[in-house]
């Protein structure tokens, strides 16, 4: 009987078969759509990541102790001393690299106008092992050491109406709590991916920032990069722990997981997404869900005729349950494939959200690229026909409640 | 050897009762070929699945080859047809998607018979019911003769003790019929299995060697020939 049952299931998905189809395309449709969503929640999840590590936090941010308590006053004077950190760092056997940064606002004044800007104080050296400037670097070059120089968004730029060589003066609070302020020489354009990046932030060299702002020998933050397969909590720990032992100092040294939180966040969602890809298969599998009971309706006879036989309820349960698990392994088998295919393409043009993400303050980039999972989409279709073969379940098991002198009787 | 004893079903039609059949009794021998005639609501498709285990009776027992089929639960009566009845039914019911090879091979499947026997035994009882050639045939590239010559042939493949037949000629005209008949007879006689028939077709009845007829539920005669 194990044979003939599939033949025979097989077989009847093919008595009906634009309605076969209109079951295939519903459960197909809905497992595209989760193949698509999740290859789009990847792919910010990998952006996000890659921004948060390269622009944000490192894998690794050490700051003063107390610098997030009193972050809101822009207490720059609460440092962290690189020159003696980062032997330290180099030290640790996880450590790739590591870079200081200090981040302040401004006032930037272009002839009578003034805007806040956020300045970027950083080593373009260091800098390299975190950010692929020759990638985004759209004009000019990068600042250099010792010079007032700085690197501006290209969305800055337009709209500010900057270019390579124009200067412009910039005011801001030390940590001498004064005021202070420089003029800078645009000498370079680069296309951030982030927005806000690309809009308001100005990069400058570390020693010039660290004058300006009064902060010889001190960074606002230093940013470390691990190397693979170091477990960023861990290593957090490592680090906090030999600089409390070898400067006597406590820092407050994370990982970036645990400084994330839209990132925690976008776990969190992705959990969730799991959930309401339960409820589109479910939604999917109403229509396969209705086609079994109008089957089971239009082949009263048959079945009677099939107890007659002898075949038992179960058995006859199963034959229909088969005929759904295989509008369900070819429906979703098709989606998952189109939304792999669509996936692809997307992972090659992108989809551009700049419009959509202006003025949203979010680590991911404003062009989102779609990653193709192979075993994840290999999941969801198995996801799908598992849901969608279980919702077929409930009507099938009529069958087998069908007493059969009653369905030789049905008309 | 089948023994009807005092059987009654009773139908609801609305809020009237139907009494389909009143304390009904009669017995069966073994290698019969008996026809239950009558007019339309006399009761005869009625016993006919009462005998088959397709239906429930309202009162009285019927024992076939001294089993009490009417104490057995529904999975146990599905188990006893599977075993032990085959089927003819007036409008073939044969499966669409099915050739007419594996309409008949199905039935020894179920049985969990080997892949080699069933090729054997399935071809060997279509050449008897003159289907050679037309194995792999779909029912509805088949004449209603040839429909029921498969269903004929999927009735005794498994070699039943019992063939049930329901009206088996009403869709036929009466060549055909005839001729289906005779093959019945001639299975009748080659393999002794016993054949019961409702019909209101004089032809049928007189091909029958025993007749009962059945007029408002009961028994009015039974005629041995």
């Amino acid at each position: 009987m194990t044979t003939k049952l599939p033949r025979l299931a097989f077989r009847n998905i093919f008595r009906n078969l634009r309605r076969s189809i209109l079951s295939a395309v519903a459960i197909s449709v809905s497992a595209l759509s989760i193949v698509m969503l999740f290859g789009l929640l990847d792919g910010m999840e990998i952006d996000m990541a890659n921004n948060l590590q390269s622009y944000y936090t490192g894998e690794v941010r050490i700051r003063n102790v107390d610098y997030e308590k009193y972050e809101r006053y822009n207490p720059l004077h609460l440092g962290v001393d690189w020159e003696a950190i980062a032997p330290i760092l180099m030290d640790n056997p996880s450590v790739e690299s590591a870079t200081a940064r200090i981040s302040f606002p401004a006032n930037m004044y272009i002839g009578e106008n003034s805007q806040v800007v956020m300045g970027v104080g950083a080593d373009f050296s260091t800098e390299e092992a975190f950010i692929d400037f020759p990638a985004i670097l759209k004009e000019g070059r990068l600042p250099e050491q010792g010079k007032n120089e700085m690197l501006i968004g290209s969305a800055m730029a337009r709209e500010l109406n900057l270019s390579i060589g124009d200067k412009v003066t910039m005011l801001t609070t030390t940590a001498a709590r004064g005021s202070n302020a420089i003029t800078l020489q645009v000498v370079g354009i680069a296309t951030f991916p982030v927005g806000s990046l690309n809009t308001n932030m100005f990069w400058a060299p570390l020693d010039r920032m660290q004058y300006f702002l009064r902060m010889e020998g001190l960074s606002q933050e230093i940013l470390v990069l691990l190397k693979d397969g170091a477990k960023e909590s861990l290593v957090a720990q490592e680090i906090h722990d030999e600089i409390s032992q070898s400067l006597g100092i406590e820092t407050d040294t994370r990982s970036w997981k645990d400084l994330n939180i839209m990132y925690s966040m976008l776990r969190i969602m992705k959990v969730a997404y799991y959930f309401v890809a339960i409820f589109f298969f479910l939604l999917g599998s109403t229509v396969i869900i209705n086609t079994t009971m109008m089957v089971i309706f239009e082949r009263m006879r048959e079945i009677g005729t099939l107890s007659a036989l002898g075949m038992q309820g179960s058995e006859l349960t199963k034959l229909f349950l088969l005929e759904g698990f295989f509008i369900s392994v070819i429906g979703s088998g098709v989606g998952v494939i189109i939304g792999m295919i669509g996936n692809y393409y997307l992972s090659k043009v992108g989809i551009n959200f700049t419009d959509a993400m202006s003025g949203i303050d979010l680590e991911v980039s404003s062009i989102f690229y779609p990653q193709v999972n192979i075993l994840k989409s290999f999941f969801i279709w198995l996801y799908a026909v598992v849901i969608s073969s279980l919702a077929t379940f409930i009507p099938s098991r009529r069958a087998s409640k069908i007493e059969p002198v009653e369905a030789l009787r049905y008309v | 050897m089948i023994k009807v004893d005092k059987v009654s079903r009773n139908y609801i039609a609305g809020e009237s009762v139907v009494k389909a059949l009143k304390k009904v009794s009669l017995e069966v021998g073994d290698g019969e070929f008996m026809s239950i005639a009558g007019p339309s609501g006399s009761g005869k498709t009625t016993l006919l699945n009462l005998i088959g285990c397709i239906d429930s009776l309202d009162e009285g027992e019927i024992l076939i080859n001294g089993q009490q089929v009417t104490k057995m639960n529904k999975k146990e009566k599905t188990e006893f047809r599977r075993n032990n009845l085959g089927f003819i039914f007036q409008t073939y019911n044969l499966i669409p998607v099915l050739s007419a090879y594996e309409n008949v091979a199905f039935v020894l499947s179920i049985l969990n018979v080997p892949e080699q026997e069933i090729r054997e035994r399935t071809y060997a009882v279509l050449k008897e019911v003159g289907l050679e050639g037309m194995e792999n045939r779909r029912p509805s590239r088949l004449s209603g003769g040839q429909q029921q010559r498969i269903a004929i042939a999927r009735a005794l493949v498994k070699n039943p003790q019992i063939i049930l037949a329901d009206e088996p000629t009403a869709n036929l005209d009466s060549k055909t019929g005839e001729e289906i008949l005779k093959l019945m007879k001639k299975m009748n006689e080659k393999y002794h299995t016993t054949f019961i028939f409702s019909t209101h077709d004089q032809m049928v009845m007189d091909y029958a060697s025993r007749l009962v007829l059945l007029h408002d539920g009961n028994i009015v005669s039974d005629e041995r020939r």
